[in-house]
């Protein structure tokens, strides 16, 4: 096994205690929900889980979990779920590609609800 | 905003809210058209014509997939149930959706547990199930899991991995 170096050393420091610092910020999971009927994939759910996927994949948010439900009409889709500890539930409509890179940005890592965004969910239709 | 990946995953999706457990998606791309079949082992009423618009029971906004399959795929579509298992089949063209392969991927390989996906695109053909996803650690839920989907999504479409 090659030597490590003190550069070496340095650099899995830094890298160890960034993911600490991850977790120690966001402490526990975040359960991300995307609804994907027909409805809302026809109103971009598609795009809306990809820009989703890849800003949690580019930011590393490691305590995010993306899933996928069924639709959420009569509300105004796409439509967005977001579970963490804190906050508890936060839902979000018309999330398209601008509004799903925000989500990701300033709620999953900064923690701040979207209020702009946010709605209150109606039943759905049986 | 149904393009020709969506319409796939709609597809999907019918069959999920069918009750289907084993669902098996199959693509091909060839002469500027994507021909798509989706069998599964779901619980369906037929009755009447399943495509007409307006025959939905699920409320508002929903239960539209197979009239939205009719009219992009401009009529060229079929429904056939037997021994259990129901095949849904259509031909749209082939509008680009495909390219990026992991984006057309990502939405249906993460819906449910029972899904494999066969595309076939000119000679190349890629088979990717769920289980084997679960088996390299690549369901794309989190963002390693994000990752490691992508790189071997590429990975089987430079043919450096065979399905």
């Amino acid at each position: 096994m090659a030597k490590l170096s003190l550069s070496d050393l340095h650099a899995i420091r830094e890298r160890e205690e960034k993911n600490l610092k991850k977790r120690d910020i966001h402490g526990r999971t975040v359960h991300v929900v995307v609804a994907m009927g027909t409805s809302g994939i026809d109103a971009g759910a598609k795009l809306t889980l990809n820009t989703i996927a890849d800003d949690v994949e580019k930011l590393g948010l490691d305590n995010v979990i993306i899933t996928q439900t069924g639709s959420a009409a009569p509300n105004p889709e796409p439509v967005v779920e977001v579970y963490s500890p804190e906050e508890g539930l936060t839902v979000y409509g018309s999330v398209d590609k601008n509004a799903a890179h925000r989500i990701v940005e300033e709620h999953l890592k900064g923690g701040h609800i979207l209020e702009d965004l946010r709605i209150e969910l109606k039943d759905k239709e049986q | 905003m149904h393009d020709a990946a969506a319409l796939m995953l709609e597809a999907a999706v019918n069959s999920i809210e069918a009750g289907a457990a084993a669902i098996s998606v199959s693509v091909s791309i060839r002469d500027g058209m994507a021909d798509i079949r989706v069998e599964d082992d779901g619980t369906y009423t037929l009755s009447g014509d399943p495509f007409r618009d307006g025959s939905t029971t699920k409320g508002e906004g929903r239960g539209r997939g197979l009239h939205i399959i009719y009219e992009r795929s401009a009529g060229r579509c079929r429904l056939t149930r037997g021994d259990g298992m129901t095949v849904l089949e259509f031909s749209i063209e082939d509008d680009g959706s495909f390219c990026r392969l992991d984006e057309a991927l990502l939405p249906l390989l993460g819906l449910d547990a029972g899904i494999t996906v066969r595309i076939r695109k000119g000679e190349r053909e890629i088979v990717i199930s769920r289980s084997l996803l679960e088996e390299r650690d690549a369901v794309p839920d989190r963002a390693a899991g994000i990752r490691r989907f992508r790189n071997l999504i590429r990975s089987f479409e430079k043919g450096d991995i065979y399905g």
